[in-house]
């Protein structure tokens, strides 16, 4: 019942963590070669 | 002839050389491809198990929260330990995926070594084997990259909530602090820094001793059986059932929300204390009562009863203010406030009206237990004149005969007033920084013969030591005379008189032109 409510608790979270590092490592070299 | 088989052997050898280096650098670049590429979509590949799909057969996370044994009954926050279990594991399987990425490889390498066409598939192993040794090297720079970002993404996103927190905190305790939204517990006395709260889930009993922003939640947090609850008052906490996080007794007066004033009343037994508590709150709900429609509108005065005790003890206080009504003598145990929430031009007071019985300040071991009356600022002395030996003596003896049955006789009020005024010193209280009404009752029963009460008390009742004392040590006081009792449905005007004094100081507007 408690791992439930924490996998239900913790969804958001799990997924910004996810998108926000996909987002930064697809970005981040793209940003470099801007930069350079 | 000759020259031909030297042609034909020298175009073999071309050609061996030019397949060998044609085949070495493509296996070598599609290696490096497969392993450079590989090892960082490996490590998303396990991220996205882990934070997303919550694949079932995910191995149990190593590093678990540990919370104390006596925490709240709540879900961790995720940024206070659980998101760092999770990028653990993260790593844990990812660095899984990469090695299971890598021995794939390696045995796609090594085949090449091991096939009837020696010649043709040795090439493809040896620029494999070059371009594997390359990606694995680029790979595992690249995920570990992905890793710093992922740790970066968690350990940004965890400052961030934790100040986030913090400020939350910080901006309900500045809010709390303008408002002055000082909380005190009707029952142990004690400041409440914060009220302790009661899970609004259906048939929770949990209780969260500190439901702020922390580690079980920002905005909001969740109780074990799931209910969300608010963290803050700002954002409407006090809607749940309070309670006193020190004795764990309830505050149904849903503290908080409004500046709370402890009224404490003092004065040896008999004096008349708590029929003067029940004509001050029954002249407070005629107010309340009496308004008409349009006064309502724009200066709406209302008085509730702050909890359950309050109501049961005061609802009927108007019936006991009759002349001929003797109210039952207060049980010398440690009072319960009663709880008053009283609401004047859009604004809220709770009051606190604490009721000892006089014995409780005869001695200093007993009043020290009155804890709440270093929390005033405002305390109200009630002093029976008939309890006066020197004015009871000048009495004619018809007029002794009269009042005998009502006479307190309790020792001099004198005593009360003493042992009070020391131990709220005692306390650490600054009486300057108080007012004090000394109340004489029994106005009903004996005129004072002058308009100035401490002139009356001090000539009449001798006690002009008690008079300068209480001008001496409190930063205000003032002396009434009062008569509790209530008439055809109508409160002396003492009563109104004493409560817009007491009242008027801490922010309650009272409803003018009534009586």
């Amino acid at each position: 019942m408690t791992g439930e409510i924490e996998e239900r608790t913790y969804l958001w979270q799990r997924r910004y963590i996810f998108a926000v590092t996909l987002g930064a490592v697809i970005m981040l070299p793209i940003l470099i070669a801007f930069l350079a | 002839m000759p020259f031909v088989y030297a042609l034909l052997v020298l175009l073999g050898i071309l050609l061996c050389l030019a397949y060998v280096a044609c085949a070495v650098p493509i296996a070598a670049i599609a290696a490096c491809a497969f392993c450079a590429l590989g090892m960082p979509i490996a490590y998303f590949t396990g991220l996205e198990r882990v934070l997303v799909g919550r694949d079932p057969s995910l191995p149990s996370p190593v590093r678990r929260v540990k919370l104390p044994a006596d925490a709240d009954p709540a879900v961790p926050q995720y940024f206070y330990g659980p998101a760092l279990a999770d990028a653990d594991l993260a790593v844990r399987i990812a660095s899984g995926e990469c090695r299971r990425l890598c021995q794939r490889a390696s045995r796609i390498v090594g085949s090449a070594f091991a096939t009837d066409l020696p010649p043709l598939t040795w090439p493809l192993g040896i620029g494999g084997a070059i371009g594997m040794a390359v990606g694995t090297v680029v790979g595992a720079v690249a995920t570990a990259g992905c890793a710093c970002v992922h740790l970066l993404a968690v350990g940004i996103s965890a400052a961030a909530v934790r100040a986030a927190g913090s400020a939350l905190r910080a901006a309900d305790s500045v809010v709390l602090r303008v408002k002055n939204v000082k909380m005190v517990c009707p029952d142990c006395y004690g400041r409440v820094p914060y009220p302790a709260y009661e899970c609004p889930g259906d048939g929770c009993t949990h209780r969260h001793r500190d439901i702020r922003p922390g580690r079980f939640g920002i905005l909001r947090r969740r109780c074990q059986c799931g209910a969300q609850m608010k963290t803050l008052l700002l954002f409407g906490s006090a809607g749940m059932n309070a309670y006193c996080p020190r004795c764990n007794h309830p505050l149904e007066h849903r503290p908080g929300h409004a500046p709370e004033l402890v009224l404490p009343f003092f004065g040896a037994a008999g004096a008349g204390k708590t029929r003067l508590l029940f004509s001050m709150v029954t002249q407070l709900q005629q107010w309340s009562g009496k308004q008409k429609p349009a006064e309502r509108r724009g200066k709406r005065f209302a008085v509730q009863f702050g909890d359950s005790t309050t109501t049961r003890k005061l609802e009927n206080a108007d019936q006991l203010l009759s002349p001929d009504i003797d109210i039952d003598k207060t049980r010398t145990e440690l009072p319960r406030a009663y709880v008053i929430r009283l609401v004047s031009m859009r604004r809220t007071r709770i009051v606190h009206m604490f009721d000892a019985a006089g014995e409780l300040f005869y001695t200093s071991e007993r009043t020290q237990e009155l804890g709440y009356l270093d929390k005033a600022r405002t305390f109200i002395l009630v002093i029976d004149p008939l309890s006066v030996e020197a004015f009871w003596d000048r009495l004619l003896p018809d007029q002794q005969g009269e009042l005998k049955a009502v006479r307190s006789a309790a020792p001099s009020p004198e005593l009360a007033y003493q042992q009070a005024h020391q131990e709220i010193e005692s306390m650490g209280m600054r009486l300057r920084k108080a007012r004090l009404a000394v109340v004489f009752s029994r106005a009903d029963l004996i005129d004072t013969r002058t308009e100035d009460v401490a002139i009356w008390a001090r000539d009449e009742l001798g006690l002009g030591n008690l008079v300068r004392s209480a001008r001496l040590n409190f930063g205000e006081a003032c002396f009434f005379h009062t008569a509790a009792v209530m008439t055809g449905g109508v409160l002396d005007e003492s009563i109104p008189a004493l409560l817009r004094w007491v009242l008027a100081r801490n922010g309650i507007d009272l409803p003018e032109g009534l009586s």
